[in-house]
């Protein structure tokens, strides 16, 4: 019976220590800090002239170097975003590029628009990159940050358009989907989505185009279904209307012959 | 049996119990109080890394892998963690489609190379990227 009672006693000890260790390891974790960055989006009218402050703390116990670069996004055809590490957005100009940054320290760093984007608009990556002067044994690990700066256009200077691309289909009617390449010819970044209706052999296919953002000058392959064997291999026409914000922005009326 | 061991067994599950109260009021106590506005923020914390440990081998050489612990705070979704570095893929392995405070990931490190000891000399930088809201 004492041989019981001081196993239980040895469980819960053990479960005592293992409660404390975990929350001691994630206080650990907390303590280390790192690297934070107000606004996560900074937005304003793409206007010459201040466009906002952005604001870089060091939460970690160690000093840090601090650069930062603002980049044009590159958006890819199936509308994932990274930013472009080769160009810099070259009229917006931040007041300093680097500098250090001492443990615990904040800094506000000022953004500038040189002059008028030629769209209207500009949209961009800020990247900041926190690099630790203490560095690992033999792993670095560096802090980068990529906040959204959106410069929009002036509400009488919006411009909605999509102009349609190529209409292809990918896979097979039994397992695929129909694809259409749509670029944003205006200078917004509202999603753009619509509705499609695809007929043919006695069969009639509608539905709506999950909306997506395209940055302005970008083409992107907008889904307008899957194929899932509802319609049998053959020629249809398939018509599509595409709407952003509300405005009816582009459409088409084109054959396709599925496979 | 009975009485004295039982009663010590109650007195030690007060004991956790009260140690993991008092555990979580001192967390909570270094909280900002709830309610109110948030500025829209984008924090990454990181851990220590653990050492590089040999994971398997490629034509270009053996491939090498540590983990680092990593905290996100962001208040614009969607978020994505990405690795820029070494032999890891640039593409996002974590993402989140609402804002998220304080939540935990693991982020994995990948390098190729011969040997460990060309791996140490090579001192790799790797960047962890944390982006918000996209475009």
């Amino acid at each position: 019976m004492k041989f019981f009672g001081i196993r239980r006693l040895a469980m819960v000890a053990t479960a005592i220590g293992l409660l404390a260790a975990g929350l001691a390891a994630s206080d650990v974790l907390a303590a280390r800090g790192g690297l934070a960055v107000t606004p996560g989006i900074l937005e304003h009218v793409a206007r010459p002239g201040a466009v906002g402050g952005l604001k870089i703390s060091n939460t970690t116990g160690g000093p840090m170097t601090v650069r930062l670069a603002v980049r044009p996004w590159a958006q890819a055809r199936s509308g994932a975003v990274a930013p472009n590490p080769r160009r810099t957005l070259g009229k917006v100009r931040p007041s300093r590029r680097s500098f250090a940054l001492r443990a615990g320290a904040s800094r506000t760093l000022r953004l500038s628009l040189a002059r008028r984007p030629a769209r209207g608009s500009a949209y961009g990556a800020i990247e900041v990159t926190g690099t630790p002067r203490r560095g690992g044994k033999n792993v670095r690990v560096a802090y980068r940050l990529i906040s959204s700066l959106r410069l929009y256009p002036a509400p009488r200077a919006q411009r909605y358009r999509a102009r349609p691309g190529r209409l292809f289909e990918h896979g097979s009617t039994r397992r695929g989907a129909l694809f259409l390449a749509v670029k944003n010819a205006g200078n917004t970044i509202d999603p753009i989505g619509g509705r499609f209706r695809i007929s043919g052999h006695g069969h009639t296919l509608r539905g709506d185009i999950a909306e997506q953002a395209i940055l302005p000058g970008a083409t992107v392959n907008l889904r307008l279904t899957r194929l899932r064997g509802s319609l049998p291999r053959g020629r249809y026409r398939v018509g599509v209307a595409l709407t952003q914000a509300g405005h009816r922005v582009g459409g088409l009326r084109r054959g396709i012959r599925l496979r | 049996m009975s009485v004295a061991p039982r009663a010590r067994w109650a007195s030690l599950v007060l004991l956790a119990a009260l140690l993991a109260s008092a555990c979580a009021v001192a967390r909570a106590e270094g909280l900002p109080p709830l309610g109110g506005t948030v500025p829209s923020t984008l924090e990454l914390s990181l851990g220590e890394p653990s050492p590089f440990r040999r994971t398997g081998s490629t034509p270009a050489g053996n491939v090498y892998a540590a983990t680092v612990r990593a905290e996100v705070t962001a208040t614009d979704a969607p978020t994505w963690l990405s690795v820029l570095g070494g032999a890891s893929l640039a593409r996002p392995f974590r993402s989140w489609s609402e804002p998220v405070t304080h939540r935990a990931a693991r982020v994995r490190l990948r390098a190729v190379a011969s040997s460990a000891g060309e791996l140490r000399r090579r001192n790799e930088l790797f960047l962890v990227t944390l982006t918000a809201g996209g475009p």
